[in-house]
């Protein structure tokens, strides 16, 4: 299979999910959906193993390595800022303020730690004696 | 804490590559080869072929030595280091 067939057929089958997803939140089908994600998976898995061509390369993954740190940088930053700002600005006042910066804070100290944890491991993997 | 180090160091990764490469001379010196063609006997993709050209990308010692396998010449014939 090559690769513009592969990535059509992605396409049907994106849009078939989405299609049975969108059905079944106007319908209030909270059940449908799930399978029908599955199955929608392991057919672009199946599909992909089909392909000849190289889809992805040592280029691709500098590229996510890249834009993965860029966003943990912008994630990271943006949330301790708003979460720090709403909790100085709810001294005293407003708890819902207090309990979305409360939650920012505690997902920005989290997500550090998840950062912290994968870089230890591929410092480890890969030889480092951190 | 050397990760939030690099975390937090911004602006080397968008230096311009100081490796240069001679794969599109190498193409056209070996019966105008398509991309394609290197990104099949290189086991990567088009687009990587093009970045390279371009001068917008450096390969790993590995992707460098099988497109070097590809021509069939030493690894120094595609890439050179400019000082």
């Amino acid at each position: 299979m090559s690769y513009k067939t592969f990535r059509l057929w992605q396409g049907i089958v994106g849009a078939v999910i989405g299609a049975v997803i969108a059905v079944s939140v106007v319908t209030g089908n909270a059940i449908v959906p799930i399978p029908t994600v599955i199955v929608g998976m392991l057919i672009i898995i199946a599909l992909r193993r089909r392909v000849k061509e190289v889809i992805a390369d040592e280029r691709v993954y500098a590229i996510a390595e890249k834009a993965s740190r860029l966003t943990v940088q912008i994630v990271g930053i943006a949330m301790a800022a708003v979460g720090g700002t709403l909790l100085a600005i709810s001294h005293g006042g407003s708890s819902v303020l207090a309990q979305v910066g409360f939650t920012l804070s505690y997902a920005t100290c989290g997500l550090l730690v998840i950062y912290y944890v994968a870089y230890t491991y591929y410092n480890r993997k890969l030889g480092g004696k951190e | 804490m050397l990760c939030i180090d690099y975390l937090l160091a911004t602006g080397e990764w968008i230096e311009m590559p100081r490796i240069k490469n001679n794969i599109r001379r190498l193409r056209f010196d070996h019966g105008e080869m398509i991309q394609e063609e290197l990104a099949n006997r290189a086991s990567c993709t088009r687009q990587t072929i093009i970045a390279l050209e371009q001068g917008k990308y450096v390969p790993s010692i590995e992707l460098a030595f099988r497109i070097a396998r590809a021509f069939g010449v030493a690894l120094e014939k595609v890439f050179q280091y400019e000082e």
